[in-house]
């Protein structure tokens, strides 16, 4: 008897893709299964990692499982069938309903108080705090950094995919620095088509198109950033700044910076963009 | 200046491990400067700009990693190359190891050890509540070695876990192995295919000993704290885990373990028992052997007998060749009462118990020789000791009881209060046997001669005649070796018999013997 597994999935995400997976690369907190379509579905461990395409089973020895499969109504994890009928399921939307705009805005523009202190040297905020540059000293780094802001300036400028292709695939991590930062932008987006009443759908689909390439945890990444599904620990953020800047969002910011090097910091420099400087508006 | 680098295919690093590494690299006598990132065509670009480019990684694709380096030699170069796939192997261990580092929170060990799935509780009882539904609440199983938790928590805790598929051993649960791996105090057994549910610890303990030194051996062995057989809990982990062990396929024989359960809790147990198809040993200690009387189920007076029906039926053997040794094992201890008994000064019977469950069989089998014995948990209310700390006649005390164990260690661990107490014991003239239990295994005291072989020494010096008689409840793989604990403990002059049960028989046929003698 494994004493585990059985009905323990608290949650999963509501845009799993279908199929049946094998398991494409191992971690500690998270093990990525793909289809034949090349979708991506991650069991995780841990919360602070959780979306709307992931499977949250926190009582498994993740390196003991082999398969995954997912139908309509069962999801199959080894031998072991759960009924998504009688799981709590993850709701990765968030629709910025019943929100003072303006107010969400502005207290959004108070995380930057926290950059020097809370994010890592080498991610993307130097976009912001320009005396971060003085992080970057290697090769790498400077020629990373001089795209970065290349790609800003550009973004700016107007030309949105010439600065979406000037940051995309680049930087450090399993997640490039530069993808991580194009999926925040594009949940960023969805907050201007929100407070500006506009439709960015076609910008948010180039921008996708453009940033996709042929690694399938990038793409399943973007993917849901493109369709508006929010990353668990950014929704968190963003529920509490609805109320107010207060000490539960310092440590919503910890959790969302806790995932990877700088991989939480990048999406979250990526989400601020767009709303500070209005892109697509 | 010299340009190095290779292609990492098939692998996976997070991001925090390849900037590690890249900066570890950069470390190195000799190296200019040094990049570890995935291989997308942008950052081969960079690469290009920054001078690291080479030729290979043209070939690599978006899931590769880069590792490119500049240094001021080729020896340099290739230093750190040869160093690349030390430093990965260098993190992964760090990562494993440091999932052993102490922990200020429960968050921090779950994030430490994200594979958990049990968590064993043993704090002050008025926390161990909150702290096993948290743990609850973040899906693992959870085993509650502390007491003096309320039955309202229980219950809470219990429904929660049989809610949400999984298992709340406990409160007071102390004793479990769950997939070999023991948990409280527990035994070293072999892998088998016998799995128990058991709402006694020491009861667990006994009978899964047994079973080992019959040659069999444990799937699992579940705790559930005793209180889960009460009315109030309604036998609900008891019945979760016995559906558990039904449906384990390493499981093939089931032994429940249990004081008489309340008697809905009982009948629902039965009603359960109904389905299954494996046979099940049942031992209700003090209960109906028959009450559960049904084809598959094999009931059994004593631990003892439980153990050796299991180890009986996992091997494809009768169960009547057992009772029958049994039958001749008591008349050769009445035999053997008989022998001890002559010379003997004193006439009353002292025993001393760290095993609760223990202290219950002893009086249950003393019952049967010389009646209803004085105790801290007598059968009978009649014989409740009014002073604790000091024997009556006939008296069997359970030092494990919390009357005795606040503010010091359980007397499974800490031998002080019953080394005292049997010096107390042979001072009084009219004690003729002195019946002890030795529990051995993890958790246990490790070297428990060590305590006893001097006291029984110094008795013996205050009180030559009295006997000493026991039982272990062990295994021979257990870290103290039942077998040098019995050599031991037999040097000094104790009387080892094979089980509780038989050291109780014997205790008591004697006590029986010098009662009709001296009448």
């Amino acid at each position: 008897m494994k004493i585990q597994l059985k009905n323990q999935i608290p949650f999963v995400g509501d845009d799993l893709p279908l199929g049946n997976f094998i398991p494409h690369s191992r971690f500690t907190r998270v093990i990525n299964f793909i289809n034949d379509q090349s979708r991506i579905v991650y069991l995780t461990s841990d919360l602070n990692l959780f979306a709307a395409n992931a499977i949250y089973i926190p009582g498994t020895r993740l390196t003991d499982v082999k398969s995954l499969s997912i139908f309509p109504e069962k999801i199959l994890i080894d031998e072991m069938c759960f009924d998504l009928n009688k799981i709590e399921i993850y709701d990765s939307t968030f629709q910025y309903d019943d929100v003072d705009h303006t107010a969400f805005q502005s207290r959004l523009f108070q995380i930057p108080g926290l950059f020097p202190e809370l994010f890592p040297e080498k991610s993307l905020v130097f976009l912001y705090v320009p005396e971060r540059e003085n992080f970057f000293k290697s090769g790498f780094d400077r020629q990373f950094m001089l795209n970065a802001l290349e790609a800003k300036d550009r973004i700016l400028s107007g030309d949105v995919i010439g600065g979406i292709l000037n940051i995309r695939g680049r930087g450090y991590g399993l997640t490039p620095s530069g993808d991580d930062f194009i999926a925040g932008f594009l949940l960023g987006l969805h907050f201007n088509e929100v407070m500006y009443d506009a439709d960015l759908s076609a910008l948010r689909d180039q921008v996708f198109v453009a940033a996709s390439g042929s690694n399938p945890l990038i793409n399943a990444f973007l993917l849901n950033a493109k369709n508006r599904n929010y990353f668990r620990p950014l929704k968190k953020i963003l529920l509490l700044l609805c109320e107010e800047f207060h000490a539960p969002v310092r440590k919503s910011l910890e959790d969302l910076l806790s995932v990877g090097s700088t991989s939480g910091a990048d999406f979250f420099s990526g989400y601020m963009l767009p709303i500070k400087y209005k892109t697509g508006i | 200046m010299i340009v190095k680098g290779l292609i990492k295919k098939g692998v996976y690093f997070d991001s925090v491990s390849l900037m590690i590494v890249s900066k570890e690299l950069t470390k190195l006598e000799g190296i200019i400067d040094s990049s570890v990132i995935m291989g997308t065509k942008e950052n081969r670009e960079i690469l290009n700009a920054a001078g690291l480019n080479l030729e290979i990684f043209d070939d690599a694709s978006d899931s590769d990693i880069l590792v490119g380096i500049s240094a001021v030699d080729l020896a340099a170069a290739d230093r750190a190359i040869r160093k690349v796939d030390l430093l990965f192997k260098e993190l992964q261990h760090h990562e494993e190891k440091s999932a052993g580092q102490k922990v200020r929170s429960f968050e921090d060990a779950f994030r430490q050890l994200p594979g958990a799935n049990l968590s064993l509780i043993s704090i002050a009882g008025k926390y161990a509540a909150a702290e096993a539904m948290k743990a609850l609440k973040m899906g693992l199983h959870v085993m509650i070695f502390s007491d003096n938790v309320t039955i309202a928590e229980e219950l809470e805790l219990k429904q929660f876990g049989r809610d949400h598929g999984l298992l709340v051993m406990g409160p007071d649960c102390g004793s479990a192995i769950i997939n070999g791996i023991p948990l409280g105090f527990a035994n070293v057994l072999p892998k088998g295919n016998i799995g128990i549910v058991a709402a006694s610890g020491t009861g667990l303990q006994e009978v899964s000993s047994v079973i080992a030194s019959n040659g069999a051996g444990i799937s699992q062995a579940i705790g559930t704290g005793g209180r889960d057989v009460r009315k109030e809990i309604g036998g609900m982990m008891f019945i979760e885990a016995l559906k558990a062990l039904n449906g384990d396929p390493e499981t093939q024989i089931i032994v429940m373990i249990s004081k008489p359960p309340d008697p809905d809790v009982l009948k629902k147990i039965g009603n359960e028992l109904k389905s299954f198809t494996k046979p099940v040993v049942s031992i209700l200690l003090g209960g109906d052997p028959e009450i559960l009387k049904q084809k598959n189920i094999f009931p059994a007076r004593t631990l003892e007998e439980a153990g050796l029906f299991a180890a009986a039926v996992s091997k494809g053997q009768e169960i009547e060749s057992i009772k029958k040794s049994l039958s001749e094992r008591t008349a050769g201890i009445s035999r053997q009462a008989e022998k001890l008994s002559h010379g003997l000064k004193g006439k009353y019977l002292r025993g001393l118990f760290s095993g609760g469950t223990l202290c219950d069989e002893a009086q249950l089998v003393m019952k049967d020789s010389v009646g209803f014995v004085y105790s801290n948990g007598p059968l009978n209310a009649d014989f409740r000791l009014t002073d604790l700390w000091k024997s009556k006649e006939n008296s069997i005390i359970d030092l494990g009881e919390d009357e005795f164990t606040q503010g010091r260690p359980h007397p499974m661990i800490d031998y002080t209060l019953r080394t005292k107490r049997i010096l107390e014991e042979v001072s009084d003239p009219d004690v003729a046997v002195i019946l002890l239990d030795v529990v051995l295994g993890y958790g246990s005291h490790p070297d428990p001669c060590a305590e006893l072989v001097p006291v029984i020494l110094k008795a013996k010096g205050i009180s030559p005649r009295t006997l000493f008689i026991g039982s272990l409840t062990g295994t021979e793989a257990d870290p103290q070796n039942r077998r040098k604990v019995i050599s031991e403990l037999e040097k000094a002059g104790m009387i080892i018999m094979p089980s509780n049960v038989a050291a109780s028989e014997l205790s008591g046929q004697i006590i029986r013997k010098i009662s009709s003698t001296k009448n």
